[in-house]
């Protein structure tokens, strides 16, 4: 089903708790999964049950997909040139702008519906909320436990200290 | 979901371990803990440029050679390197190539430019130990040119 076709048909999208959206197909197609699933199972009045993503996260992802509704499809190539650099476009980086917690269901969410670009954009939020911060800040700022021994992180430091500001 | 599972998921870590790296800012993140080391560390081997004529670089080239062993234990993670550019680092020996022929069992493309020039010996040796090898440049200052093979 390609895009001209299907403009202004609707699928219908249910949240984890059960709230339903209907969506234009183009819109939703910004989900590989969701494409996939409407191609296969084509024009139905059947909702799509979503049960990993909840209604406030599934609002913010269909923000995104209808913003940028017109952006051409990322093939392999453009998975390499988004890949090569770690700029956010000003309007993605608004729309970024949450709470950790949110920023980290749209992240799921957009690995669980196959959003590639979505994705990208999130990791590389995140990847922008540790840069310039030491181990201790970043497991502080995260929540994670430092499960190394003090031998082990002698032994890292040692192989990979011609690494460092790296 | 709990808001850290995004770290337990390895593809998601790795992806943001990524953009670090290309942000020079994967370092201090090979210390947060033992799964984020495991997937960072094979994600900085992978490629390695060093480039002797700038200073930062040169300290940087010279812990790396300090931890090319001559025989002995090698780092954890030297078999993910499959790119190598040491470039105008003029001090580099036919034994240290040997340690890094030894140490580095995957290279598939070997950039010396300006740091060697025992070319006979040197590319007898690469050549024996890297038979898939796609890329090779042992120039030297005087001009002499063996790229690509």
């Amino acid at each position: 089903m390609t895009s001209e076709s299907s403009e202004g048909k609707k699928v219908t999208l249910k949240s984890c708790d059960d709230v339903e959206f209907k969506v234009e197909i183009p819109v939703a197609s910004r989900s590989i999964l969701l494409k996939n699933m409407i191609e296969d199972v084509g024009e139905t009045d059947q909702s799509i049950p979503l049960p990993n993503v909840n209604e406030k996260v599934l609002k913010k992802v269909l923000e995104w997909c209808q913003h940028h509704v017109n952006d051409p499809q990322p093939t392999n190539d453009d998975d390499d040139s988004r890949r090569r650099n770690t700029e956010i476009d000003d309007w993605d980086q608004r729309f970024l702008n949450v709470e950790q917690d949110m920023l980290f269901e749209i992240i799921l969410a957009a690995n669980y519906l196959d959003i590639k670009p979505l994705l990208d954009i999130g990791c590389k939020t995140v990847a922008n909320m540790i840069k310039g911060k030491s181990p201790e800040e970043i497991r502080n700022t995260f929540n994670i436990v430092n499960d190394f021994t003090p031998e082990e992180e002698e032994q890292i430091r040692k192989e990979n200290e011609w690494a460092e500001d790296r | 979901m709990v808001h850290t599972s995004i770290f337990n998921i390895q593809e998601l870590l790795e992806q943001i371990l990524h953009f670090l790296l290309i942000d020079k800012s994967l370092y201090p993140a090979l210390f947060v803990s033992r799964l984020w080391y495991r997937c960072g560390a094979p994600i900085l081997w992978r490629h390695i440029e060093l480039k002797g004529w700038e200073e930062e670089d040169r300290t940087r080239l010279e812990r790396f050679l300090k931890i090319i062993p001559g025989g002995g234990r090698k780092p954890v993670y030297s078999s993910k390197l499959t790119h190598l550019k040491i470039t105008h680092y003029y001090s580099l020996s036919n034994k240290k190539i040997k340690g890094i022929v030894h140490t580095f069992q995957n290279i598939i493309h070997l950039d010396f430019e300006g740091s060697t020039d025992c070319i006979g010996k040197t590319l007898k040796l690469i050549a024996k130990s890297y038979p898939n090898l796609k890329y090779l440049n042992i120039s030297t200052l005087r001009g002499l040119r063996g790229k690509m093979i």
